[in-house]
């Protein structure tokens, strides 16, 4: 600041004035202290995923420096994206997370819609009930779902285990409570004339929820498409307890039922999947970020 | 162009009464301004008329028809809110074309009624804008262009002035007065400012604890008050 002042010819005033400068420079120091080290620990795996995926199988199990590369190798990528089974993971798990994504959207927006704006019987018993569900944890629920899922295949004689489409039907009960909620919030600060407004411009309910609430509203909905396509490309437990067959598992799965064999764990695949398996999240948050971190704070004050 | 008839509306929140039996009858073309302190129903009752409160007992008419049951959107009536209620995603002219894209009006009538209610309030250059660039006085211009576009049987107007500054909202008094000599439409108007409604009024209707204590032109009231407590803000 001091440097600034003097290159525009202002009066040079001390470096050390008063106590607020003094406790900011303090702040400023600890905060980068603490975000460098929070950089390095959150960093640190997907370095070392990174830096194992290009080391050869001799090299990785050498009792060298883990964290240097001496003969960086393609050839874990080269062969995974040949290997069909990956890239029928990569397939089922993408087409799983796009549907879930619709699905979720569509059952969360008009069902927050409802909850946030027509006031009827037991409407917010409800809206504590849809959050409820969400504390509920997904080990719990598996068990149920076994049970249930027997029921259908006695009563209908649909199979439900052992399909990724199966897994479609089962993300929504994760990623619909969250998304409503997050919704919830987001429709009931907007204001109530301006429903009211379009009442009497003689929107209906279904315009006023899609030319009215949906584009103010857009910066939440993105923070629940967001919230939704993570949860589903991140699922681990109900893939593995409903799915089994190899073409029918999704990447987290997949990877870690091929990749290891009895006690023999082929790092560098392992390392390779993971990695690109993380990127697709990845690139979505970096596509949406602005508009992620406007929906995460947008709905503390009035929009 | 059309008479409003209140017919001793009632309005029960639970079992707390906020209008406790009004009856008032609005002439065509009149402009009348509903007084009084905070929770006294004035506000009630417009949003009665508007159709967004439903009426515990009584009649409403608009036009000699009794619209009781009747959306709003189907009174044929336009609001304008104290905190303007305009579309923030829509430009100037989305949100006063709005209604009338709803009803599936012609492009070229929305278009020759938008230019003209814009040029009846002056704000045909800032068309493109969004509302969040605009100033509190150009977002009230553009919350009553979008009434007036809808050419509606009665304008209701719900405090529309206090969020401004206390000069802007001398000017803006004057504004809708010259609106209301131009296009001659019924208004119903709720203030709690006395001076408000002493300036824009044809009639005064003064409220007080869900009733109506006086109806009569700003200079009756001024030189008659019905009760003492009236008499006190005139001296």
């Amino acid at each position: 600041m001091a440097n600034v002042a003097v290159a525009a010819g202002a009066p040079v005033r001390p470096l050390h004035y008063g106590s607020i400068s003094k406790s900011r420079r303090w702040a400023l120091r600890w905060s980068y202290f603490f975000l460098v080290l929070f950089c390095i620990f959150f960093l640190m795996p997907p370095i070392y995923m990174f830096i194992t995926s290009i080391k050869g199988s001799a090299e990785i199990s050498a009792a060298t420096n883990p964290w240097w590369v001496f003969h960086p190798t393609l050839e874990n990528y080269a062969e995974l994206l040949t290997k069909n089974e990956y890239l029928i993971f990569f397939r089922n798990s993408a087409l799983v997370s796009v549907c879930v994504v619709i699905i979720s959207m569509v059952i969360s927006v008009t069902a927050a819609f409802a909850l946030a704006r027509m006031k009827f019987w037991g409407s917010t018993a409800l809206a504590t009930g849809v959050f409820l569900t969400y504390l509920v944890p997904d080990t719990l629920l598996f068990i149920p779902l076994f049970k249930m899922f027997a029921f259908v295949r006695d009563t209908t004689g649909i199979e439900l285990m052992n399909h990724w489409w199966t897994l479609i039907i089962l993300y929504p009960t994760l990623s619909v409570p969250f998304c409503t909620w997050i919704m919830i919030g987001y429709f009931a600060s907007i204001p109530k004339e301006l429903d009211e407004a379009a009442l009497i411009d003689g929107a209906s309910w279904l315009q006023t929820l899609t030319k009215i609430f949906i584009p103010v509203a857009l910066p939440g909905i993105i923070a629940a498409t967001i919230f939704a396509f993570t949860v589903s490309w991140a699922q681990f437990l109900y893939p593995l307890a409903f799915t089994t067959s190899t073409d029918q598992l999704v990447l987290p799965v997949g990877i870690v039922t091929t990749l290891i064999k009895g006690d023999v764990f082929n790092w560098g695949q392992i390392m390779t999947g993971a990695l690109l398996g993380a990127a697709p999240p990845l690139i979505i948050y970096a596509f949406l970020m602005d508009y992620y971190i406007a929906g995460l704070t947008a709905g503390a004050t009035k929009g | 162009m059309a008479q409003v008839t209140l017919r001793n509306v009632v309005k029960k929140y639970d079992e707390v009464l906020a209008v406790r039996g009004v009856d008032l009858d609005i002439a065509d073309k009149e402009f009348i301004v509903l007084v009084g302190p905070s929770g006294c129903g004035k506000s009630t009752t417009l949003r009665m008329i508007a159709g967004l409160e439903e009426i515990s007992g009584g009649d409403i008419a608009i036009g000699g028809n009794v619209v009781n049951d009747v959306p709003p959107k189907d009174r044929d009536i336009a609001m304008v809110f104290q905190n303007y209620a305009l579309y923030p995603h829509m430009n100037v002219y989305e949100n006063m074309s709005f209604g009338l894209k709803l009803k599936k009006t012609p492009k070229e009538e929305i278009d020759r009624r938008v230019r003209q209610a814009a040029g009846i309030l002056d704000i045909t250059e800032l068309l493109d804008r969004k509302p969040k660039q605009l100033s509190g006085g150009q977002r009230q211009r553009v919350a009553m262009g979008r009434a007036i576009v809808r050419d509606p049987k009665v304008f209701l107007f719900d405090e529309p002035l206090s969020n401004l500054d206390a000069k802007l909202r001398v000017q803006m008094r004057t504004e809708i007065k010259k609106v209301h000599q131009k296009v001659r439409t019924t208004t119903v108007y709720v203030t709690h400012d006395q001076v408000e409604a002493m300036t824009l009024a044809d009639r005064v209707v003064v409220m007080n604890a869900g009733l109506i204590e006086q109806v009569g032109s700003p200079n009756d009231l001024y030189h008659m008050p019905a009760t003492k407590r009236r008499q006190a803000p005139y001296g």
